[in-house]
């Protein structure tokens, strides 16, 4: 696999993530509060009727950003693409937070246009496009190390192959399982509600103990040793 | 056994779960809750894959011994078994060797099966030495740089020996020629006795002694191949003694790393000495450096002198006549390196010459002409030899040369009223110059030295100069006329 190839899989994958977050985010109903905000204003009446066209604006001008970052190519503008990203889907999880801190400082009742499934799977997108992007540029990076040190093209492009292929197995492996999780969590929820019906903040408690449970592993992990 | 390490990218995964779980308890949020695991599980599947494991790397060629310019090739196998991964295998090379074919470096996928990977080259060896390429290093990678990268080397030795071209001097085609090479002057000795050392064995000549038929070897022989009787050969008596004086200063590094003066001059010596070998000469060999020509005295050691319990008090005597009146003027320097193969003939000496010369370099040696010249003298007395020193000569370094060639006066013969002391010059700065601006100053160069030749010549030497890309061996040494 060529570095073309690599460049053109990561403009597909960019885009599609922050389109997807600029669709979900212009459903929301923290969009809506600031369009209505911008028709009362001033603005409102200069623009008129063609404040209709302010979703696809919005939207247009978000991916425009992404593809101009991508052109930069860095490791630094893709992690502002996946900021970028983060900053559009945010509005939509707070629709479903139980505590959506931003809507009691404006009032707001959530009423999105879209499911908390389609907020997920939007959510997943973000995340595979964040593990995919910061992994292509070691990929680029690692071409130019072993071209440097005199490997032959083909051999390059096979590894970068092999590497893609790797990556994207892997992605979607973490998508599913994680898609599973998030499908499962529902009759765990319930399952659980009886024992941890008596602790006060369940959700706060179990939290805790899942970070927990993460760092342990982790310096497990480390101390152990590999033959 | 290894001790595992996490890469930046690994703690940044960590990271970024840990934020989700956090964001998403703040908000109350599921979605983020089970977003924020998407990292976590992305890391634990590729660190339960794994990454490769090299399981043997091997060398198909052997130990070899070639010549200056020729090439060697090598093919190496490697089997690879664990998980996905990119792996190096590099096969590390002298810096000298240029590779001509092949890669001596390889990048592969190791997808999930085991794998053998197997790839070769073939290197150009333009400079001699000896060289032992042992090392094939390899790196294996995990496909994501989850973990650290695991370095491994394999010490496979193969010995490469490059020997210098000698410059032989076989045959002179110009008879009408009045010059020759000059010869010590014990040569008009042509026969003498006959030693215990052993030379050859050689096909049975009319006047051979019969105890000298080596029986078994013949009957060996005679049966596959019909033909006369084999003899041995042993080295006969002689007094014919050359003495090769190599300089090894900084000036014969001129030129680039595989082709400068140090190694035309050396190629000369091989060809001087295969000359006079070949004509039951005994060689002797002496490495010098020219830049140390500064006489310093005798020896001394920097070395503080051990003390010994006994003696302790020795130090406490007054020395006979009182102290000394002034500091005492001591030359102190460090030990003087001799690189000196005293005098012989045969195959033996020529193979002796030959591998002293695979390891000289470049200040090989730390004494001047004068002072390797001393460190023979008794050697060199009771001989009358042809003393053939092999230099650059440059007119602003000329007090080294004119030194030695002093102190050799005080121990070489007179033939027909001249010295035998050959100055081979070998012209450097031709060597170096790669333009035609560089070639003109060249010429220059060498015409500002003629000079020194005349110097030189007035002091009984000959000087032969031999500019090694216009002219060969023989011809440099046909040209001058000699009375040796």
């Amino acid at each position: 696999m060529k570095e073309n190839s690599i460049r053109w899989i990561e403009l597909g994958v960019a885009v599609v993530a922050c389109y997807m977050a600029a669709v979900t985010m212009v459903q929301t109903t923290l969009y809506d509060k600031l369009v209505n905000m911008v028709k009362d204003s001033f603005v409102g009446e200069l623009v008129g009727d063609y404040i209709a066209y302010m979703d696809v604006v919005v939207i247009v001008l978000a991916v425009l950003g992404v593809v101009v970052m991508w052109r930069r190519g860095g490791e630094t503008y893709f992690g502002r693409i996946f900021m970028v990203n983060m900053l559009l889907f945010f509005p939509s999880v707070l629709d479903f937070s139980t505590f959506n801190w931003v809507g009691l400082i404006l009032d707001l009742t959530p009423t999105p246009k879209v499911t908390a499934l389609w907020v997920f799977a939007v959510g997943l997108i973000l995340q595979v496009t964040y593990l995919t992007l910061r992994h292509t540029v070691r990929f680029r990076e690692m071409r130019e190390e072993l071209l440097s040190r005199g490997a032959a093209a083909e051999d390059i492009d096979q590894v970068t192959g092999g590497q893609m292929g790797y990556l994207i197995m892997l992605a979607a492996g973490t998508a599913a399982v994680t898609a599973a999780i998030y499908l499962v969590v529902p009759f765990i929820s319930e399952a659980a509600k009886s024992p941890l019906g008596g602790i006060p903040m369940p959700h706060v408690i179990i939290g805790v103990v899942v970070v927990l449970w993460i760092a342990s592993a982790l310096i497990l992990y480390l101390r152990s040793s590999s033959q | 056994m290894t001790t595992r390490l996490l890469t930046q990218d690994t703690i940044e995964l960590v990271v970024t779960t840990v934020t989700f779980l956090v964001m998403g308890m703040f908000l109350g949020n599921l979605i983020l809750i089970t977003l924020g695991l998407a990292p976590i599980i992305f890391l634990s599947l590729g660190v339960i894959v794994g990454q490769p494991r090299v399981a043997s790397v091997e060398r198909v060629g052997k130990d070899i011994k070639i010549n200056v310019d020729d090439k060697i090739s090598d093919r190496i196998v490697v089997n690879v078994d664990g998980g996905p991964g990119v792996v190096t295998v590099a096969d590390v090379l002298p810096k000298s060797f240029a590779l001509e074919e092949g890669t001596n470096f390889k990048a592969f996928w190791k997808g999930l099966k085991a794998k053998t990977v197997e790839f070769g080259y073939m290197a150009l060896c333009p400079k001699r030495g000896y060289y032992d390429i042992g090392e094939i290093s390899y790196e294996v990678r995990h496909p994501l740089i989850m973990s650290a990268n695991q370095l491994g080397s394999t010490t496979i030795k193969r010995a490469v020996v490059v020997q210098p071209q000698p410059l032989f001097v076989r045959k002179i085609k110009n008879h009408k020629s009045v010059t020759r090479i000059p010869m010590p002057m014990d040569a008009r000795f042509r026969f003498g006795i006959p030693t215990t050392d052993f030379r050859e064995i050689r096909e049975y000549q009319q006047g051979d002694h019969y105890r000298n038929i080596n029986w078994k070897a013949s009957a060996k022989r005679l049966s596959y191949k019909p033909g006369g009787f084999l003899v041995n050969e042993y080295e006969r008596e002689g007094k014919k003694v050359v003495w090769i004086f190599l300089d090894s200063a900084a000036h014969m590094a001129l030129g680039t790393t595989v082709n400068n003066t140090m190694e035309y001059a050396i190629r000369a010596t091989l060809g001087f000495t295969s000359f006079y070998l070949e004509r039951d000469c005994r060689v002797g060999l002496c490495v010098y450096d020219h830049d140390a020509f500064q006489w310093e005295g005798t020896f001394r050691s920097k070395e503080k002198v051990p003390e010994i319990g006994v003696l302790e008090g020795i130090y406490q005597m007054e020395k006979p006549g009182g102290e000394a009146q002034g500091p005492e003027i001591t030359y102190e320097r460090l030990r003087a390196q001799s690189r000196v193969l005293f005098p012989d003939v045969g195959k033996r000496q020529q193979y002796k010459i030959t591998r002293e010369l695979l390891h000289v370099e470049v200040r090989y040696s730390t004494e001047s002409l004068k002072e390797a010249i001393h460190s023979c003298r008794r050697y060199i007395v009771g001989t009358q030899p042809l003393f053939v020193v092999i230099t650059m000569i440059e007119a602003a370094k000329v007090q080294g040369i004119v030194e030695g060639v002093k102190e050799l006066h005080r121990y070489m013969g007179r033939a027909f009223g001249r010295t035998n002391v050959i100055l081979f010059n070998v012209m450097g700065y031709s060597v170096a110059a790669q333009t035609e601006e560089e070639k003109i100053a060249a010429g220059f160069l060498t015409y500002h030295n003629k000079p020194v030749y005349d110097v030189l010549r007035g002091m009984g030497c000959t000087v032969v100069n031999w500019d090694p890309v216009g002219e060969s061996f023989a011809q440099a040494l046909q040209k001058q006329k000699v009375s040796g």
